[in-house]
């Protein structure tokens, strides 16, 4: 067996990108090699099996700009979204890109491994960008029942979309 | 050879008239080429299905030009338009539009047979484009016995057999869920590297995300535009498409 480690697992956890500069702690090709020791074992069990603790919703800054956004005036609020939007946009294309990429070695652990990576981004930026969505749809509305009559009209709303 | 395969030059379109008229698209250019998939976003009402008839010569525009291939939709006859459409182009809609009485196989036959093709060519064209979207073994079988997402491949097969160089989704994964939807835009992203162009409407980013382009669209106007192409890559230097 490797390396003792306190806690019972060597090196356990996210894999370092040459992007930190490291390569510290994986081999050649970049994978990660860890080792369980006789008393980790338990602990490792109890870790795969304990749900991940949701903590109070982390320091979101988008969520901050968009809140400020709509409070402090003369900022476009429109513009504030549809860039972030874009931005979202981008990034979702390029891990799309990375995932078309990345089909073609599923089968092997580490493929899918980092498919499900990619997936897991994926679904947070979509999510982004419905909450964008939801956020000018909402805009939106406040700003017509507001003014109902002096406000050029916007296209109408298709009813039998609305309802999808 | 650098001719867009679709152009939409200053494209406008009105529904009626006066205090009434609704401007579903204003002055919208949009320009597909080759190998190209463009994704259009935009919320309901925005216009999106309105470009996409517009580009397939289902609907005229109030002003501006439609051109597919070099050729402008509004320059051709009744006669023209129609065999355009049957040839050049390839639809596919949310609810697939498969005729029930027909197989899978004679479903995507039959625009080639409309055209005038011996039943039997249609026919070996309509297995092959089967075969290439995956459900070759299926051409038998009527609609209501296949699964939306089997449906949808038919209706791909339909939308790309003969070799058709534009292909307009308007929202094809909307009654699919997410694997499936994934699926179905990866056979859209395999047409167009193989050289069509293609136009996806959708409201879901994670779609919309296999593009080269997304335009997004409010109150029938184009505010803002994304490529992929760009030369950074968030995490690692992957090939491109
Ligand atoms: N035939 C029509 N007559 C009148 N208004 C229409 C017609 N078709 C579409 N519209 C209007 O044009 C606008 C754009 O519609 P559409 O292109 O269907 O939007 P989307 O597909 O983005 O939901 C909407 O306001 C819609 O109500
Ligand atoms: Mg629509």
């Amino acid at each position: 067996m490797a390396v003792e480690h306190r806690s019972g697992l060597h090196n356990l956890g996210p894999t370092r990108t040459g992007r930190d500069g490291g390569g510290a702690g994986s081999d050649d090709d970049g994978h990660v090699i860890y080792s369980v020791t006789e008393p980790g074992r338990g602990e490792v069990a109890a870790w795969f099996s304990t749900p991940v603790q949701r903590t109070q919703p982390p320091r979101d800054e988008l969520a901050i700009k968009l809140a400020l956004a709509v409070t402090v005036p003369g900022v476009d609020v429109d513009a504030v979204i549809q860039a972030q939007r874009s931005a979202t946009m981008a990034a979702l294309q390029d891990y799309t890109r990375l995932k078309r990429a990345a089909q073609a070695k599923q089968e092997e652990p580490a493929g899918m491994a980092w498919s499900l990576v990619l997936d897991s981004f994926v679904f947070a930026a979509e999510a982004e960008i419905r909450w964008l969505d939801h956020s000018e749809a909402r805009l939106r509305r406040a700003a017509r029942e507001r003014q109902p009559s002096s406000a050029p009209a916007p296209a109408s709303v298709d009813p039998k979309v609305r309802a999808r | 050879m650098n001719q867009p395969v679709l152009d939409l030059r200053d494209v406008s379109r009105v529904h009626g008239s006066g205090s009434t008229a609704v401007h579903a698209l204003r002055s919208v250019g949009v320009q597909v080429y080759a190998g190209e998939l463009v994704a259009v976003m935009g919320p309901s009402g925005s216009g999106k299905s309105t470009l996409l008839t517009l580009a397939g010569g289902l609907d005229r525009p109030s002003s501006g030009s439609v051109l597919v291939e070099g050729t402008a939709l509004e320059s051709l006859d009744q006669g023209h338009r129609a065999r355009m459409r049957r040839t050049a182009i390839g639809y596919v809609f949310q609810d697939f539009n498969l005729i029930p009485a027909l197989t899978a196989a004679e479903n995507v036959a039959l625009p080639r047979e409309l055209d005038g093709e011996r039943s039997r060519a249609a026919r070996r064209a309509a297995l092959a484009a089967l075969t290439e979207v995956g459900i070759g073994e299926l051409a038998d079988r009527f609609p209501d016995e296949l699964s939306g997402g089997q449906q949808q491949r038919v209706a791909i097969a339909r939308a790309v057999v003969g070799e058709r160089r534009l292909i307009l989704a308007d929202e094809p994964t909307g009654a699919l869920d997410t694997e499936t939807g994934e699926d179905i835009l990866g056979l859209l992203r395999a047409r167009c590297d193989a050289g069509a162009a293609g136009v996806l409407v959708t409201h879901e980013a994670r779609y919309a995300a296999w593009a080269d382009r997304v335009v997004f669209l409010r109150d029938g106007r184009i505010v803002d535009e994304t490529r992929a192409d760009r030369p950074d890559s968030l995490l690692e230097t992957g090939k491109t498409r």
